[in-house]
């Protein structure tokens, strides 16, 4: 049923600056054709680039990709050898995916995973993607596809929007930019490399976020990856980033930086300090961040304490303190300012980020998972607008939560191998 | 696709100009006629009307596609630009082709724009309600709607100035013929206007609202006193295994809006329409309208008038039910 990628994707070093311009000679002719995708669970509203000699329009659609009526939602799970089964949550049934190689890391940006791997990073296109468009989505599907591995450090972490993929290896501080609607059509494309960076690089518009070399500032560069003077801001020991309906968050031991773009292309970047409402201690700071997509509100661990909700749109940080630490967060951001989380214990949680109330929770769920060290490092919260998803590696299982019904599990999946990695794409 | 392909097919563009002997000077499309091009299929319905067999019109947006997001070939694009007129609707609806678009008048393609000819109203704003947290419809920055064509009296003034737009550059139509296929597609809309305004009077004031998920009917809501309500319906994967929470803001806007039809475009509605029933005990139609696109020949709403008549037939019967 899936055919594969009819191109062979040019493979760039990272290291190498001259390759930019190798790739950069026109590839010619057709784009990469039409794929003939049938998509099965809804019928294709529009053919959104189905002419193989049809003009582009930087909306986010792809060559060969199929405009659908409604979000195309699945995951992938992903098990410790790479292995990749895919679920269609329309339909509840399996989706065949290209299989990994055994990844150390896997994130996803609600259309590619990036995963990496002591020989590089392997992104799959989940073929499912959504993007806004003021007052409604457009729905993408088309064939999933595997592009890579590109040589990149183990460590090497992806940060992506619609237009751009940022790729940085934090144990060189080299970054390396893509062309994200290269990476649509299949092709990897380097736009910038040896981009210095420490801790975070993140595409914002077509400029980039970075961290300075000593990570102790936020600051600005343009799309060569040159620093634009004057746009920087202190951030502490920074670490963790997400971007949000709002811009880009960076944490910081004090707190966070918001990164907005202008309103248009050449208007310059804001960059503002949210320093947390009192000092925090190492231990309890937001380091890693989740959230729905494209909503302002993110969450993040505060140690031992619960969890931080970060409200960028009012600069806002609140603290959820939770009878029992919680071991992933992720903030929905609907109109009960829903937070779902799972605690030590293994219970699915709802929170309510304005109250700090429990909401709904689970039976012990995942106590197997939890009980064990590496599995429970390996509990991923993905969510969207009405559903949220848990893999829980002990139980081969993915769960499905209705966090607006107090933690109602609606669904639950039996997985084939030991889903280690949990992405869902389609958003 | 990238800027360097688009780059590349431009200068093939301009390559293919060059080898179509066809396309040389005087804009037509080989039948010795001259070309009108525009951009949507219901404009394009419309110009199509008034012009008459006097000209070729290029519509450049497939039936049953999105005018927002739909592309053209690099044939259509050359042709674009050897046209007499381009008629488009602006006010930001063809953003995927504006580009084409500006490369025609930058050519020197005269363009006719409908935004231009009418007052247009703020999009989501008025009478429609937000729809829910989830998105931001009525934010500000949303600009014009450019949906203008939902308003009969609107595509009056579209007439009005396509009319004299039409006789200025496109020298070769017989003004007289002209004039007499205009007034006749006027008095058609006029008809069409009264037509509809007799149907929406069936319907009860306090039930003339239009809760969708795809507001393009604010001038039709404005000309036939409707008020129009935002609302999200809920997916697959949320069909997949509901409960009643998860249609709070579906029925909380049918309940504000005191009706129990919503029109919208569902992936699945007969199982959005038996989970209503079952897990809230509602009895909901789900009542697809014809939106942004006219549909293929055959199909109920193939001109713009048939369009009109068919959404105003599916809005007057969900609405008296």
């Amino acid at each position: 049923m899936l055919t594969p990628a009819r191109r062979t994707a040019p493979l760039l070093p990272l290291g190498l600056v001259a390759l930019g311009l190798t790739v950069a000679a026109c590839s010619g002719g057709s784009p990469s054709g039409p794929t003939s995708s049938s998509p099965a669970a809804s019928a294709p509203s529009t053919a959104a680039d189905g002419a193989g000699d049809g003009f582009g329009d930087g909306y986010g659609a792809s060559a060969g990709a199929a405009e659908m009526t409604e979000a195309q939602l699945r995951l992938a799970v992903v098990a410790p050898d790479g292995r990749t089964t895919g679920i269609d949550l329309l339909t509840g049934g399996p989706l065949e995916l290209p299989d990994l190689p055994a990844p150390d890391t896997v994130s996803t940006d609600g259309r590619y995973l990036f995963a990496t791997a002591p020989d590089g990073l392997t992104v799959l296109d989940t073929g499912a993607w959504t993007v806004p468009h003021g007052d409604h989505s457009h729905y993408y599907l088309a064939e999933p596809r595997l592009m890579g591995p590109i040589p990149a450090g183990t460590d090497t972490r992806a940060a992506s929007a619609i237009a751009t993929v940022a790729l940085l290896d934090p144990a060189t501080g080299h970054g390396t930019v893509l062309d994200g609607a290269a990476l649509g059509d299949g092709e990897i494309t380097s736009t910038a490399t040896d981009v210095e960076a420490a801790g975070v690089l993140v595409p914002l518009g077509e400029q980039l976020i970075a961290g300075t070399a000593a990570a102790d500032a936020v600051r600005v560069l343009d799309a060569t990856g040159t620093p634009v003077p004057g746009a920087e801001v202190g951030c502490p020991d920074l670490a963790g980033t997400i971007t949000s309906r709002v811009g880009v968050v960076v944490g910081c031991a004090d707190g966070a930086v918001l990164a907005t773009a202008g309103a248009t292309a050449d208007d310059p970047v804001t960059l503002d300090h949210i320093a947390y409402p009192e000092p925090v201690a190492a231990a309890e700071r937001a380091r890693e961040f989740a959230a729905r997509k494209d909503r302002p509100s993110v969450a993040a661990l505060a140690g031992e304490r619960g969890a931080w909700v970060l409200d960028t749109r009012n600069r806002a940080w609140s603290l959820l303190e939770t009878p029992v630490p919680l071991l992933a967060v992720t903030a929905v951001d609907d109109r009960d300012h829903t937070v779902v989380a799972v605690d030590r214990d293994g219970r699915i949680l709802t929170l309510d980020a304005e109250t700090g109330a429990v909401t709904g929770s689970s039976e012990p769920l995942l106590a197997d998972s939890v009980a064990d060290p590496v599995l429970r490092e390996a509990v991923t919260i993905e969510v969207d607008a009405n559903r949220a998803y848990v893999n829980d590696p002990a139980g081969r299982r993915v769960l499905e939560i209705d966090h607006g019904d107090a933690a109602r599990i609606s669904r639950e999946f039996a997985t084939p191998d030991v889903p280690l990695f949990l992405a869902e794409s389609g958003r | 696709m990238s800027r360097r392909l688009r780059a590349g097919l431009a200068v093939l563009a301009v390559v293919l100009i060059g080898l179509l002997p066809a396309c040389a000077a005087g804009g037509n499309g080989g039948s010795g006629r001259p070309l009108v091009a525009v951009s949507t299929n219901i404009l394009g319905d419309v110009v199509r009307a008034v012009v008459g067999d006097q000209a070729d019109v290029l519509v450049l947006m497939p039936a049953g596609s999105d005018p927002h997001s739909f592309e053209i070939s690099a044939q259509e694009a050359a042709r674009v630009r050897q046209a007499d007129l381009l008629v488009a609707n602006g006010l930001g609806l063809e953003e995927g082709v504006q580009h084409h678009l500006d490369a025609a008048a930058a050519d020197g393609v005269p363009q006719f724009v409908a935004g231009e000819a009418i007052e247009p109203i703020p999009y989501g704003t008025g009478d429609v309600a937000p729809a829910g947290p989830d998105d931001e419809r009525g934010a500000p920055g949303l600009g014009p709607d450019p949906h203008l064509w939902t308003d009969p009296q609107r595509m009056v003034q579209v007439i009005d100035a396509l009319e004299p737009a039409l006789a200025q550059h496109v020298p070769a139509l017989d003004t007289e013929t002209l004039a007499s296929s205009a007034a006749a597609y006027r008095q058609q809309l006029q008809e069409l206007d009264t037509e509809l305004g007799i149907l929406f009077a069936t319907i009860p004031p306090e039930r003339r609202a239009l809760v969708t998920n795809h507001n393009v009917f604010g001038y039709l809501a404005q000309r036939y006193g409707f008020s129009v309500v935002g609302t999200v319906l809920p997916g697959g994967s949320t069909l997949a295994a509901p409960s009643a929470s998860d249609f709070d803001d579906l029925v909380a806007d049918l309940e504000a809006a005191g009706v129990t039809t919503v029109f919208a475009d569902a992936a699945r509605p007969e199982r959005l329409m038996q989970v209503l029933a079952d897990e809230v005990d509602l009895d909901v139609q789900v009542v697809p309208l014809h939106t942004e696109s006219l549909s293929p020949p055959g199909g109920d709403a193939a001109t713009y008038l048939q369009m009109m008549r068919t959404n105003a037939d599916r809005i007057a019967a969900g609405l008296t039910r």
